[in-house]
């Protein structure tokens, strides 16, 4: 009697031991887990941030839009208001090619200076491909010059001002 | 002694639990990290290979520039580039990750191990900007000129970052930052040419035939083939050859350059920085899918400069470039638009030569755009 | 048997630390907020506003030289060499000095302004660091824009215009 008793000590003993040591690994394989998901989001955040930055910078620098001076010098941060009237159909004739290059992306420009008489339009949506189950979206705005050839005084275009912006959809 | 029997019994059964139990999480942890190390390893050459995805995007964009990458922490890494069919690849070799481009022309050795890679840029132009090229140049690659004309000494100053002599004659010396964006040129004699510790030699042949055989006695010859190629520049085409044993061979078919005159011509320089010529003619075939594109956009804005000076008979611009005569921007740039489907067309079967058409049709554009300019008028470009 | 208690009773104490390190850890993980990553490059930001409004182009001046005269090449040189005493320009009905004061500020207003930065762009002679225009875009409505002073913030670079009375210096910082 005396000796089942302290059998069954022994046995209370190595299951507490046992479970504990699963407890402890459970809190491991939980604690891995909950690791994984963080940085594997955190890691999404990064990659998104990324094609947010390289989404606008290939916008900022489209020769489909940009100035031009001379022996075809580009002109930094200006967009040519010719160009930009006519990108819209380009881009959107040419889908599979400037998917590519933008992926799903919403690209607007908007004339804040000189004024639009009413009616006019001071906002062109230049590209515009919105991801059916977007979960995420992130704006980035740049402020941008625009020249308008078709308003000129001693053969000087006039510089308008206007603001880009490239939202990006996760 | 019954007692001691089943003791002994026992603490062995306890023993074997122990190391049982042991081996087991043991194994599992091993398991564990195992594991871990190859999802960890495949995380890292992704993250890198979208790292330096991000630095080309940025560098290439950035006009006419050069920029320096330190990746010596990858040393021991050996990055791979090719091109077909116009997509190119771009990642680590002998790891499953990689990028995939459409879009942008990158130029490149076909294999990189650098300690520092140099970023060039230079806008392509025909003859208005199509689109920036990249040229991915390791540290450790040697270019050797051999031979002397305009564009030899134009490309040495280039590359070499060489300043203009001062008011007294002398060289200012480098900053550390320009240093660091030197490429190793140099004019030198096939005999002279001392590889050291480079990993790619590429010899620049200008106004010859052939590259010249490597003399036996030359330390050019102990490299192996795959590290020793040149090009050649004949008229308006460039051929490139690589070594075998102590002679160059042909590789592949002299590809014409399409170009319109002027300084830091992209498309020849891309000649040299390129692999071989299914990079060169890849990357030409990316520019002209986008020249295609981009036509569409300066085909609508020559239609908005004539309908501009539409009626306006006493405007100089309306009689000399717009109004229906043998200058008239509208037709030269319907002449020049046919030139480019039809070039863009022939360059997807790799037939360059169909391009010559372009390059003339080109040069006519750009004359007609810089007396547009000069008369102010609403230029094209 | 008293001492093998005792030892039992720190082996649970150590698997308790054990085990609320463990779940502290996890907490610390579980709680951590979503990295906010500011994908916003300020620093381009400022200098491609301040490039835009230095290039921009004023239709509907009247008097002046130019028909479309520039931000900078004309009305700040105006403002730099006559102040608010006189102008070659008058622009909207204001001189070029008021004129440029009102423009700026609202198209900032409308743009940084309403993107919740701050801002504050400066005008001022080399020669004797004198502010001809400061705009610090403060506005009332929106509760947003005031000055960068004492903050991180990010400009645009010096731009320098030689202007008929000294070199002007022009300047915007952008901050959050």
């Amino acid at each position: 009697m005396k000796r089942t008793k302290r059998g069954q000590v022994h046995m209370s003993e190595t299951i507490a031991v046992l479970f504990i040591f699963f407890i402890l690994v459970l809190f491991g394989s939980i604690f891995y887990y909950k690791y994984s998901e963080v940085s594997f989001n955190q890691q999404q955040d990064e990659l998104f941030a990324r094609r947010a930055i390289d989404t606008t910078t290939k916008t900022l620098f489209l020769p489909e839009l940009l100035c031009s001076k001379g022996d075809a010098e580009a002109e930094q941060f200006c967009f040519d208001m010719m160009k930009l009237k006519s990108a819209e159909s380009v881009f959107a004739d040419n889908k599979n090619y400037y998917f590519n290059m933008f992926s799903y992306a919403k690209i607007t420009v908007k004339q804040y200076y000189p004024e639009v008489p009413d009616g006019g339009t001071d906002t062109w949506t230049i590209y515009d491909n919105q991801k059916p189950d977007t979960t995420k979206t992130k704006p980035t705005y740049f402020i941008v010059t625009l020249k308008d050839e078709s308003q000129q005084s001693n053969g000087e275009p006039t510089y308008g001002f206007g603001v880009v912006t490239v939202e990006v959809y996760s | 002694m019954e007692k001691t029997k089943q003791g002994q019994i026992q603490i062995t059964f306890h023993w074997i639990y122990i190391v049982i139990a042991g081996a087991i999480i043991l194994l599992f942890f091993v398991g564990l990290v195992v594991k871990q190390k190859a999802v960890s390893e495949e995380q890292l050459s992704f993250e890198v290979v979208q790292i330096m995805e991000s630095i080309f995007t940025a560098a290439e964009v950035s006009e006419s520039t050069k920029n320096s990458i330190d990746i010596s922490g990858l040393a021991d890494t050996e990055f791979f580039f090719n091109c077909e069919d116009g997509v190119s690849n771009f990642g680590i070799q002998e790891q499953g990750t990689r990028v995939q481009n459409s879009i942008n022309p990158m130029f490149s050795m076909k294999t990189i191990q650098a300690p520092r890679l140099v970023l060039w840029s230079l806008p392509y132009k025909l003859p208005y900007k199509v689109i920036d090229f990249l040229f991915v140049i390791p540290s450790n690659a040697k270019y050797v000129l051999i031979g002397e004309d305009d564009f030899s000494d134009e490309f040495e100053r280039a590359a070499s970052t060489k300043k203009e002599t001062d008011e007294n004659g002398e060289t200012p010396e480098l900053t550390p930052r320009e240093e660091l964006l030197k490429i190793d040129v140099e004019y030198k004699e096939i005999l002279q040419i001392d590889p050291g510790a480079s990993s790619h030699v590429r010899l620049i042949v200008v106004n010859d035939n052939q590259p010249p055989d490597i003399p036996s006695s030359s330390k050019l010859s102990t490299l192996p083939d795959d590290k020793v190629s040149a090009v050649v520049f004949s008229g308006n085409t460039v051929q490139y050859y690589r070594k075998s044993a102590n002679s160059f061979v042909q590789d592949g078919s002299p590809v014409p350059l399409i170009m319109v005159p002027g300084e830091r011509q992209a498309a020849k320089y891309a000649a040299i920085f390129a692999g071989d010529d299914d990079i060169y003619k890849c990357g030409m075939q990316k520019a002209f899918t986008r020249l295609t594109y981009l036509s569409e956009i300066y085909t609508s804005k020559t239609a908005d400069i004539i309908d501009f000076y539409d009626g306006q008979t006493d405007n100089i611009c309306y009689s000399t470039f717009t109004s229906i005569g043998t200058n008239n921007i509208q037709q030269e740039f319907n002449v020049y638009l046919s030139a480019v489907n039809t070039c863009n067309v022939a360059i997807t079967l790799s037939e360059f030569d169909s391009c010559t058409s372009l390059i003339v049709s080109a040069v006519n554009l750009m004359t007609l755009n810089k007396d547009m300019r000069d008369t102010n008028c609403i230029a094209l470009y | 048997m008293r001492r093998r208690a005792q030892m039992e009773m720190a082996g649970l104490v150590v698997i308790v630390i054990l085990i609320t390190l463990g779940i502290l850890f996890m907490a610390q993980f579980a709680l951590k907020d979503e990295p906010d990553k500011n994908i916003f490059t300020r620093k381009e930001l400022a200098a491609s506003t301040m490039a835009a409004v230095m290039k921009m182009t004023v239709t509907g001046c009247t008097e002046g030289t130019a028909q479309f005269p520039q931000i900078e090449g004309d009305l700040l040189d105006d403002c730099a060499v006559f102040g608010d005493v006189h102008s070659n320009y008058i622009c909207e009905g204001k001189p070029s000095c008021e004129f440029l004061q009102f423009k700026i500020e609202e198209l900032l207003d409308q743009t940084l302004g309403v993107w919740g930065k701050k801002y504050h762009f400066v005008s001022e002679m080399v020669s004797n660091n004198e502010e001809f225009l400061y705009i610090d875009g403060y506005n009332a409505v929106t509760g947003t824009g005031g000055h960068c002073q004492d903050r991180v913030r990010d400009t645009s670079g010096d731009f320098y215009l030689p202007s008929g009375n000294g070199l002007v210096r022009s300047v915007l910082y952008v901050c959050e």
